[in-house]
């Protein structure tokens, strides 16, 4: 366990070392910083043009998963890819410290990182679920915010267990980049069929699976928690990390 | 001593062959595939053969073969020819891996049959209640049924043809909303099997095709589609079309919208909002539920062909026709069939009758074909005569010539030339004339003639036609409608005089009976009475359908409600334009009537733009002597503006200098007038022209005991000297007064006959006639549903004001993400000092 | 301590080692030659459990590497050719982090660290950043990162590669102080080293060993006083 508790620690206060984690958070910041603004726009003018879920018009656009699809690429290329790169697989393999638990242990460090890039999105809360100040009680309903926090959670681990399958693949970490931002890419741009698909029969329905836009869409911002989008994610997940792990094990026989 | 271990055997390269082989027969399947699938168009097996198709499978297949020796040799070669531990492991840790490959698409493929919807919002609103989906279950589990959305640019007949802001952004969000209904049916783990769902645009590129394959085996739906005014829902199974428009599940309520209390209050804009009225899922299930009951029909009782609602086939008949209420009443979902009271028009004295359309049809072309053919008779019989008389003219003596023609003198003429000149000047344009008429008169028997025989021809017309007994015949006719509906279209403009006579209008005992047995089995009746003014004396204008609105509590006023306006218009000269005139709009009445609340609210979803107006009104006095109503009965009532005038059309003088013209004017009674203190008294206030209410079926109408006491009051009446209306009210027995009859009936009484006229009603008319149709039969769940503000949807609204905004958006735009540069760059800095 | 049978690597096609066998007894020093690409990075690095060998079997203090990797892993202290470090992080975090990974608890980790630190003469740049060292400190940090848990065997891969001699001098003269506590293989293909450090050598050449035995067998076995003479006969190259 300390091995894997070591590992963790590492992992997570790496990012904190290098640039790559500050950028990365800087430029999500500005992203949904961003969309924040307007849907604050909706949420206070008046007339005829709303905002009816405030979390949809955050996280149901296609638009703000192709920007964020660029950040688990960003956040894992290092992981397995740079110590091969430099070297320092060699001691860290070598050490008495289990495949798995590594494999863990980077997972664990990039999921906790990821979780502190959502951090600073709670300042948005206040305005997002109308609170009130003195009573606590929240206007729209706060279903909204805790689902829509989850599916963030759960697609995410799919997104950084995807790049960090790939990162072990490969030995330049702009490789592992580019290729897990395509796969992750994947899960984001089917979306863009459905204009042209048949809306009964499979073809749409397996978009409509994959698309994680749609996913947030339809059901996470809304407070609907469908039980498809979130055994793909966690199946996904278990399933790279899995493959990670064997990976490791590859490796040891051809080096 | 070279290194040995460099040096490349056999083996190896055999295996780089064999690889490349492999990796060369992937692309090959590749490409292969793609070009089959391209020429296919998607389908990859074809039996005609198609050449380049052909190459394409075998590319397919000779990759497929390469590929798969490749796949071969490896798990050969790593079984057998590396020994170890490595080729165990490697194939091991190969085979691990793709298990869990597969482990993870069965689990997804598994999730997607089993799935569940947990819904954690407060309110629940995302999941279907668990009545409405047992409901849904017990349909039948044999039949889909097709559910179609239809999105077109309205989603209710009332929007304007250019939509507003509020309009356009509301006909978004209510697609969505429905959208999202249907979605969760879509979603229902449970249902999802029943139902095949599908969402068209009409803007969508490929409409027509989506349309003919959703509908391919029902052309019914596909044609209620194409008639469809507005976005609806469509349910169709087993032959049977519901269409339930957008606005049936939400309603737009432009009023509150804009920030008002009510229509015609006072706009706030900082309150501006867009507001939609739920009107609950209960009738989307209801809907499906209940497509199996057949749809209501409606009666429309009228006079004349020309009042049907046949389609007017030329303009001259527009204004009369019922057309516009029969497309209203079909669009809501009823049938409507015309009975006509009236036969023999055109043959002096129309006599009773309870005849179909085709009937009276029959009768106009008989009438036409007899009519001209007797006429070109005549002709041929006179033109005979003239004929004979020319014969006799050429060889009678002079005196007897001249006797004849007395009224052409001979004068100074020689007998030739007088002959001549009578034959000439007098004969010969009497023969052509008559031979024009003849000639015309056969041409329009012609023109006649074949509809006339095809109508002859129709044995259902000549059975409907031998029924002679009219009492029977309008019992059967009326037999199967569950509402009636009767218009008396009287004045049409005051302003210039277009006034039907009312005396046309009153039907004979032996059809009021029917009426009153309508309503006795408690049904529904529409009354729409116009005043009874007349402009010559044909008869009594009045019939015993008012009396049995008498004792029902309605009653209605002898003379004519005008306003002013009008009566300014009349005066002006009757040139070009000058007798324009614009109609004050009526008022609802909002004081709990069930009708008046569904108008305001339709009302409400167009902030204020329906209107309701015509010319000469007759009044309606709710007599509440017996029993009150049980719910306030008054719908419409006119503005303040407006007065009961007994004679309420202009007279224009023509004889003599000294004769005057009469124009009606407000005239206050004066203390020695007669009619002071009744209900004749002229005075200026509001009037009721509108009124429904249930009522209860009076007792004697069920009760024959009760029948015949009546009959003695009246007659006692009758002798005393009592309108026969007050007679019976004022005669009947308290023991009956005390009892009423269980059954009620749900009458309406309007008091102006061109309510539901016209070839299209306008939106205030559509709403005012499917307000009240709904209501009268009992389809309540149909009227816009009373949604309390509270339950109405809003666009949620966070209350900041203008700097606070700002200071909200630059914080989460630029504030946040400038703090985390600052501690990116602080951080990084410390770690970089040596 | 180390035993080594009949291990084969292949590198897809390429025999890498070829069947090598022998035997490192507790207490000894054994230095590893060969010539570059002789196979004994890949050698050690089997032992270490950074590679899995494709036949054949290791084992460490009685544990075997691919059987029983973690236990096998614990009583190793290894130090790879070229000594990788993660530049971004300072000295003792790095130590900190390795002992956790090896399994210290935190009063045992501190310990721990100020003794290698001391041991390793890095105590002036404790608080330095990987990545902005010298080689020579480079090196340090990885002897220091094997010493760590107090391994009984040490498997340093070339430890005086790239060194300048004032450095290769204050190596060599741990290694002998190490020597004297622990169970050691060095590789290396210089001579000298071997000769003024170790009790035993083992000759390996083109995946297959040649010659394995205490020094003055060695000599004595080949008729010669000269280790490079062996070496060069053993291993057919003309002229280092």
């Amino acid at each position: 366990m300390r091995p894997l508790l070591a590992l963790i620690r590492r992992e997570f206060t790496g990012y904190f070392l290098s640039p790559v984690g500050y950028v990365t958070l800087f430029f999500f910041l500005v992203a949904t910083g961003v969309l924040f603004a307007g849907v604050v726009d909706g949420l206070t003018r008046s007339g005829s043009q709303g905002v009816e879920y405030p979390f949809a018009a955050l996280f149901g656009e296609n638009l703000f998963w192709f920007v964020f699809a660029f950040i688990p690429p960003l956040l894992t290329m290092r992981l397995l890819a740079e110590e091969r790169g430099t070297g320092t697989l060699e001691t860290l393999l070598t050490a008495p410290i289990r495949d798995w638990q590594v494999v863990a242990g980077k997972f664990v460090g990039a999921v906790l990182f990821y979780l502190v890039l959502w951090l600073p999105t709670l300042a948005y809360l206040p305005v997002l679920l109308n609170l009130e100040w003195t009573t606590g009680t929240s206007g729209i309903d706060p279903a909204y915010a805790w689902v829509s926090y989850l599916g963030v959670f759960l697609a995410g681990m799919m997104f950084l267990a995807i790049g960090l399958f790939v990162s072990s693949l490969v030995k330049n970490q702009l490789v592992a980049a580019m290729i897990s931002l395509a796969a992750c890419l994947v899960f984001v741009a089917v979306g863009y069929a459905t204009p042209y698909l048949d809306a009964n029969g499979w073809p749409a329905r397996a978009v409509i699976f994959l698309s994680v836009p749609d996913h947030f869409r339809r059901d996470f911002t809304r407070g609907v928690v469908d039980t498809r989008p979130v055994v793909l994610y966690l199946s996904v997940t278990a399933g790279c990390l899995y493959l990670t792990v064997r990976s490791l094990e590859v490796r040891r026989l051809r080096a | 001593m070279t290194d040995i271990r460099h040096r490349t055997t056999l083996g190896s390269t055999f295996r780089f062959a064999v690889r490349l082989l492999g990796l060369a027969g992937v692309l090959t399947a590749a490409i292969g595939g793609l070009i089959a699938y391209v020429q296919t168009d998607g389908s990859l097996t074809d039996e005609a053969g198609d050449p380049v198709a052909r190459i394409g499978r075998l590319m397919v297949v000779v990759g497929g073969a390469a590929a798969a020796l490749w796949v071969f040799v490896e798990l050969v070669g790593g079984l057998f020819l590396v020994a170890g531990r490595k080729s165990a492991e490697g194939v091991a840790t190969g085979v691990l891996g793709l298990l869990a490959v597969v482990a993870v698409v069965v689990v997804n493929l598994a999730s997607v049959t089993f799935y569940t919807r947990y819904d954690a919002t407060r309110d629940r609103r995302f999941t279907l209640d668990r009545e409405l989906i047992d409901e849904l279950k017990k349909l039948d589990p044999n039949t889909t049924t097709t559910v179609l959305v239809l999105q077109l640019d309205k989603t209710s007949t009332f929007d304007p043809d250019q939509p507003d802001a509020i309009t356009a952004a509301a006909q978004q969000k209510i697609t969505e909303k429905v959208t999202d209904l249907i979605d969760e049916l879509r979603q229902h783990p449970e249902l999802s099997a029943r139902f095949d769902v599908r969402v068209l645009s009409r803007r969508d590129e490929r409409f027509e095709e989506q349309l003919a394959t959703a509908t391919h085996d029902k052309p019914e739906l596909a044609a209620a589609v194409q008639a469809a005014p507005e976005s609806s829902i469509f349910f169709a199974s087993n032959g049977r079309v519901r269409r339930m428009p957008f606005s049936y599940f939400y309603l737009l309520d432009k009023t509150a919208s804009r920030g008002k209390e009510a229509v015609g209050g006072l706009a706030n804009p900082a309150a501006a909002n867009l507001v939609l009225a739920p009107q609950g899922k209960e009738r989307f299930v209801r809907a499906l539920v209940g497509l199996e009951q057949r749809k209501p029909k409606v009666g429309l009782l009228t006079i004349h062909p020309y009042l049907t609602s046949q389609d007017a086939d030329d303009d001259g008949r527009a204004p009369y026709t019922a057309a516009g209420l029969r497309a209203a009443l079909e669009q809501n979902g009823c049938e409507v069939a015309d009975v006509v009271l009236k036969k023999g028009w055109g043959r002096g004295r129309p006599q009773p009758s309870a005849g179909t359309f085709d009937e009276s049809k029959l009768e106009e072309k008989e009438s036409e074909y007899l009519g001209a053919t007797g006429q070109a008779l005549q002709a041929d019989l006179r033109l005979q005569e003239v004929e004979a008389m020319r014969e006799w003219l050429k060889t009678a003596p002079v005196a007897a010539v001249e006797q004849r023609f007395r009224r052409y003198p001979r004068g100074s003429m020689a007998d030739a030339e007088y002959r001549t000149k009578l034959d000439t000047v007098v004969l010969d344009p009497t023969v052509r004339q008559l031979k024009l008429d003849a000639e015309d008169a056969r041409r329009r028997a012609a023109e006649a003639e074949p509809e006339y025989r095809q109508l002859l021809a129709d044995d259902r017309i000549q059975a409907d036609r031998r029924a002679a007994d009219v009492t029977a015949k309008l019992r059967a006719a009326t037999a199967d409608c569950d509402l009636l509906v009767i218009p008396r279209l009287t004045t049409m403009s005051l302003v210039i005089g277009q006034v039907i006579p009312p005396s046309l209008y009153p039907l004979a005992e032996s059809q009021t009976v029917v009426v009153k047995e309508f309503l006795a089995s408690g049904k529904p009746v529409l009354f729409a009475f116009g005043p009874t003014v007349d402009a010559g004396g044909f008869g009594p204008a009045t019939d015993a359908n008012e009396i049995l609105l008498q004792r029902l509590g309605f009653e209605l006023g002898s003379q004519t409600v005008i306003t002013t306006p009008e009566a300014v218009a009349m005066t002006r000269p009757a040139t070009l334009g000058n007798r324009s005139v614009k109609l004050p709009p009526l008022e609802v009445v909002m004081a709990g009537n069930t009708v008046a609340a569904a108008f305001d609210r339709a009302n409400r979803s167009v902030d204020g733009t329906l209107e309701l107006k015509r010319s000469g009104y007759r009044p309606i006095y709710l007599a509440q002597r017996d029993r009150p109503f049980t719910a306030p009965a008054v719908v419409l009532q006119t503005t303040a503006d407006a007065w009961n005038e007994s004679r309420p059309l202009a007279e224009e003088a023509d004889d003599g200098p000294r004769s005057r013209s009469y124009y009606p004017k407000f005239e206050a009674a004066l203390p020695d007038d007669p009619a002071k203190g009744t209900r004749e008294e002229e005075r200026k206030q509001r009037f009721v022209v509108g009124a429904a209410a249930e009522v209860p079926v009076p007792a004697e109408w069920i009760d024959p005991k009760a029948a015949a006491l009546q009959a003695a009051a009246v007659m006692a009446g009758g002798v005393v000297g009592l309108p026969p209306g007050v007679a019976s009210a004022v005669m009947t027995p308290d023991a009956f007064a005390d009892k009423p009859s269980a059954r009620t009936a749900r009458v309406a009484v309007f008091g102006h006959g061109g309510f539901f006229v016209g070839q299209k009603l306008d939106p205030g008319q559509e709403a005012l006639l499917i307000s009240t149709v709904n209501w009268q039969l009992r389809r309540d769940d149909q009227l816009p549903k009373p949604v309390a503000d509270a339950e109405k949807w809003r666009y949620p609204r966070v209350s900041l004001d203008d700097k606070q905004r700002q200071y909200w958006q630059v914080a989460g735009a630029a504030g946040l993400p400038l703090l985390a540069a600052f501690f990116g760059v602080v951080a990084l800095m410390f770690r970089r000092r040596r | 301590m180390i035993r080594v049978e009949n291990l084969v690597k292949y590198y897809g096609e390429y025999p890498a080692v070829r069947g090598v066998s022998f035997e490192v007894p507790k207490g000894r020093v054994v230095g590893f030659l060969g010539p570059n690409g002789a196979g004994k990075s890949t050698t050690m690095r089997i032992l270490a459990g950074f590679l899995t060998a494709s036949g054949g079997k290791a084992s460490i203090a009685g544990h075997d590497v691919f059987r029983e990797p973690i236990a096998a892993r614990r009583n190793i202290g290894y130090m790879p050719e070229s000594c990788p470090l993660y530049p971004e992080m300072r000295v003792v975090e790095y130590l900190k982090f390795r002992a956790g990974l090896k399994g210290l608890g935190w009063g045992e980790r501190r310990k721990r660290i100020d003794y290698v630190t001391e041991r390793c003469w890095l105590k002036d740049v404790r608080t330095q950043l990987l990545g902005t060292l010298s080689k020579g400190y480079r090196q340090r940090v990885g002897l220091a990162d094997a010493l760590l848990a107090d391994p009984p065997v040490l498997i340093l891969d070339e430890p005086t590669a790239g060194l300048d001699p004032t450095q290769i001098r204050e190596t060599r003269k741990l290694i002998r102080e190490l020597g004297r506590e622990h169970t050691m293989l060095l590789s290396t293909h210089i001579l000298s080293e071997v000769e003024m450090a170790c009790d035993s050598a083992v000759i390996i050449n083109q995946g297959r060993v040649q010659e394995d035995g205490t020094l003055d067998a060695i000599r004595t076995k080949h008729r010669t006083d000269s280790l490079e003479e062996v070496f060069v006969k053993l291993t057919g190259q003309e002229g280092i």
